[in-house]
């Protein structure tokens, strides 16, 4: 049921905005124009769950190959890295994962949080010290807000006056 | 029993789940957010409910099945966004990399010199990265997943309520520049806050949070042990 809702809201995401998005790839939206009437039918759901399947493989790959290379990046990472390349080379087309990446995104976070619910077990620990440890995370949160702004901002004003 | 249990964590999480995507739309707020809302109300119910989290773990790894393909899927909208990097090339990743470096190695020092145990030390200095990316690198940096992805969390929070009115202070209004500050220090929910402000921000956003997270997994295993 979620995931209809998932598909239908995606589909008005990727056909709304198109107009005034000249800094978007023009090709990101076209393949979802036909999403617009997405049902769960047996093949969207088959669909998507062979799309699911193809971005497993894919991070399956990005951890065979960070083990065989001793590359020391995470293996999801690796994966991700992968399918980029296939993207660029124009090896894998990017409507192939249109459905499932638009779904992942979208509910991301529910795939974290149970790793974050851990922190039932270290309570008290954190609770005790959790103010210092949020000051911590303000104070360099700011400085690398500002860094990253300051040094975009200046870097691309000297780029349009040379 | 022990099925039971996990049965009941899964239902507990997606329940909660749902009820902040609900709430969220009614009242958008970094409180009421997916992220930190199912945290909070999942810990609770689990814990007056007397489940511990020894009988949640079954439930975590059929719930965290995705989180893998999900991280894949990041390429996708890096790919789709490629041209506006190529566009701002050298703008965009130094300040990426400046900020991704002046954040870590602050967030170190100030823990270090408050005298926080190693593992926290550690946990906290990739709280910058995306969340499915940090628990793998957390693993690697000899770091515990469940702390970081909590310093993640809350580092997403304050890039949201604070990074704006930040910005606005320090007089950093392109938004250029705010997208890739918001995509660089407070990942998917930066991401989400620079969308809200500009299309070009959310954009430039979504693909600072991708290689702000390939860029620290690069260096943080090599820098920390300086730190």
């Amino acid at each position: 049921m979620s995931e209809v809702a998932a598909l239908e809201g995606a589909a008005q995401v990727g056909t709304a905005p198109a107009g005034n998005a000249s800094w978007v790839a023009p090709d990101a939206a076209k393949p979802m124009a036909g999403g617009a009437k997405a049902r769960l039918t047996a093949k969207s759901c088959a669909i998507l769950v062979l799309e699911l399947w193809g971005l497993w493989v894919l991070n399956k790959l990005g951890y065979a190959l960070v083990a065989l290379l001793h590359v020391p990046l995470p293996g999801n990472v690796a994966g991700m890295l992968l399918l980029f390349g296939l993207l660029c080379t124009g090896i894998v087309p990017q409507r192939l994962f249109e459905r499932s990446s638009t779904l992942l995104a979208r509910h991301l976070p529910f795939f974290f949080v149970p790793i974050a619910v851990g922190l039932m077990n270290l309570g008290p620990t954190l609770i005790a010290e959790g103010w210092l440890l949020i000051l911590v995370l303000v104070a360099s949160a700011s400085v690398g807000l500002c860094a990253t702004g300051w040094i975009a901002q200046l870097l691309s004003r000297l780029k349009a006056q040379p | 029993m022990k099925l039971a249990l996990t049965l009941y964590g899964i239902a507990v999480t997606t329940g909660m789940y749902a009820l902040s995507r609900r709430l969220t739309r009614r009242w958008p707020s970094p409180f009421t957010s997916p992220v930190f809302f199912t945290t909070l109300t999942t810990v609770l119910v689990l814990v007056l409910s007397r489940v511990r989290f020894s009988d949640y773990t079954d439930a975590k790894e059929i719930l965290t099945f995705l989180l893998g393909p999900a991280t894949v899927a990041l390429a996708l909208p890096l790919y789709r966004n490629r041209k506006l990097l190529v566009a701002n090339l050298v703008p965009a990743l130094a300040g990426l990399a400046a900020g991704a470096v002046g954040t870590l190695i602050t967030v170190v020092a100030l823990a270090k010199a408050l005298g926080f145990s190693q593992l926290i030390v550690r946990s906290i200095s990739i709280k910058s990265v995306t969340a499915p990316v940090a628990v793998e690198l957390a693993k690697m940096i000899d770091a515990d997943p469940t702390l970081t992805a909590a310093f993640v969390i809350v580092t997403g929070m304050i890039g949201v309520m604070l990074g704006p009115w930040l910005l606005d202070r320090a007089g950093i209004h392109s938004p250029l520049a705010r997208g890739l500050a918001l995509g660089t220090i407070s990942h998917g929910q930066g991401t989400a806050q620079a969308a809200l402000e500009n299309e070009l921000s959310g954009a430039i956003a979504s693909i600072a949070l991708g290689i702000a997270a390939v860029f620290v997994s690069l260096i943080a295993p090599s820098l920390l042990p300086y730190l």
